[in-house]
């Protein structure tokens, strides 16, 4: 190899003619028949596995919780317990039930659950953060809140203690279903043993549902749900936000306002309605705003989710994320 | 495989290419442990894949396509074991303590050198140390032959910016080899 003959050459070949290799022809041509690469140090192996798992566990991560997720057996027979029936209030939040002391309050911020009301037919209302009691998802059988939605059941023991009767509600929050925890458990004070059967939630909010058809032929055809977000900008179709099963498993958006919509229970020909930009629900008295948006090259339709957190609590609906396979 | 190396054949290659191959390595990672490592890696790898080498060709610009290769791969790794802490902050190795340069111009002239950004160290050790060609740059590094001008230019126009008040040849009018800028 013959160097530049220029001053910057000079002075290169100058600063590096005392350096050579220290390895050998032969030690270099053994590793190739070999067909053996150097040895990997133990400090650099140890590196890399690190590397390895760190990766395995951010790119997995979302993946493994939605497969490796705890679920609770949920399909128990209504079994009475009367000591149940009843409102009972929120007092703390607590590790274990031993925790908890009457007149203490141990949990610092604001409790999320305010109120519970077990009913004779095995329904609960609920009420969150001071708001009224609204129909809750979730039922109970003796010794248990069952939430079939989340797969989850939790379980409950009744105290007196200095003369108060409390429940201990195991709370199976995200923690418990995707990151394996031990459930804290909510406090409740028992306040009445009256039966809430037939109690009239207090706020209900209802849509204008009276719309005319309009026919959409963007709308029309099969969709998959792949997501639910909280915003339609949160939506990455690459990444999964919604890590649990997802409830509304598919539409099909079909002529004249027809829509058959497919749930984790099975297909139904529900009072749901369609037009342009909306989903109407004639017994929820509630419409749903419909977008479809195109997304490098496929087509998403966002429809607004009014359930009962809507309709009873006030709350702002959330997304399901629908591809259009069809 | 039929065109696989003969040991001899592998043998005059790595006699005659190692300690170049080592000192650009050197050059590039100030680093004597991972210059062996890139030299070790760089020959497996030409013994390995010779078989694709084809003989009409000049062997140099090939052997430098596996070295920087090999060097960023390796450079990469470091960043990354320096990162999670496997790694401690080594100081950059003096290469010239045991040389004796003519002139305090030289002297200066290898420090800038030696600062310069790694790309920029990259095509003047190819060009004026390994005497390559800028388009042979360019194929080695994988690169248009735009951006290795430009890349060139951008080395030259630093060490013009540094050195003002040294008159060196190259810096007006390029080596012998810088044919094409």
């Amino acid at each position: 190899m013959k160097p530049s003959n220029s001053d910057i050459g000079i002075v290169l070949e100058k600063a590096l003619e005392h350096h050579s290799q220290s390895i050998s022809f032969e030690s270099t041509w053994n590793m190739h028949l070999n067909n053996n690469r150097k040895t990997i140090k133990p400090k650099k192996q140890t590196a890399i596995i690190l590397v390895a798992v760190l990766i395995f566990f951010a790119i997995g991560s979302v993946a493994f919780a939605g497969i490796m997720r705890n679920i609770d057996k949920t399909d128990y027979p209504f079994v009475n317990d009367p000591r149940v029936i009843g409102k009972w209030e929120s007092v703390d939040f607590v590790e274990k039930v031993d925790d908890f002391v009457p007149g203490i309050i141990s949990w610092k911020e604001k409790l999320y659950l305010s109120s519970l009301a077990f009913t004779k037919q095995g329904k609960i209302l609920s009420s969150i953060e001071n708001g009224n009691l609204a129909i809750s998802a979730v039922n109970w059988t003796k010794d248990k809140v069952l939430n079939i939605q989340e797969k989850t059941a939790s379980e409950y023991v009744i105290k007196k203690v200095n003369g108060s009767t409390y429940m201990y509600l195991e709370w199976k929050s995200g923690d418990y279903i995707f990151r394996n925890m031990k459930p804290y458990y909510y406090v409740l004070k028992k306040v009445d043993s009256n039966d809430y059967s037939n109690y009239q939630v207090a706020h209900k909010t209802e849509d204008k549902i009276d719309y005319p058809f309009i026919d959409d032929t963007q709308m029309k055809g099969k969709w998959e749900s792949v997501d639910f977000v909280k915003t339609i900008a949160s939506f990455k179709p690459e990444v999964s936000s919604w890590m649990g099963d997802l409830y509304l498993t598919g539409l099909a958006v079909e002529e004249n306002g027809k829509l058959t919509v497919t749930t984790t229970k099975g297909e139904s020909s529900s009072s749901l309605i369609w037009t342009k930009g909306m989903i109407i629900s004639r017994g929820n008295k509630t419409a749903s705003k419909c977008e479809v948006k195109e997304i490098n090259g496929t087509a998403y339709m966002f429809y607004e989710w009014k359930s009962g957190d809507y309709t009873n609590r006030g709350m702002t609906p959330e997304y399901y994320v629908l591809k259009k396979i069809e | 495989m039929s065109n696989e190396i003969s040991k001899e054949k592998a043998e005059m290659i790595f006699k005659e290419h190692s300690n170049y191959i080592y000192r650009v390595a050197l050059f590039l990672t100030k680093s004597k442990e991972l210059a062996d490592d890139i030299t070790q890696e760089t020959f497996i790898q030409v013994f390995r894949k010779y078989y694709t080498f084809n003989p009409s060709k000049p062997i140099q610009p090939w052997l430098y396509k596996v070295t920087l290769n090999i060097t960023r791969n390796m450079l990469r790794k470091q960043k990354w074991l320096k990162f999670i802490g496997q790694l401690p902050e080594k100081s950059c190795l003096n290469l010239v303590e045991n040389t004796v340069f003519k002139t305090e111009e030289e002297n200066e002239l290898w420090r800038e050198i030696s600062t310069l950004h790694y790309k920029s160290r990259e095509m003047v050790i190819l060009h004026f140390y390994s005497g390559m060609k800028l388009k042979e740059i360019s194929d080695s590094l994988g690169i248009p032959l735009g951006t290795c001008k430009s890349r060139l230019n951008s080395a030259l126009s630093t060490l013009r910016g540094r050195l003002p008040e040294n008159d060196f040849e190259f810096l007006n009018k390029g080596g012998d080899t810088f044919e094409t800028l």
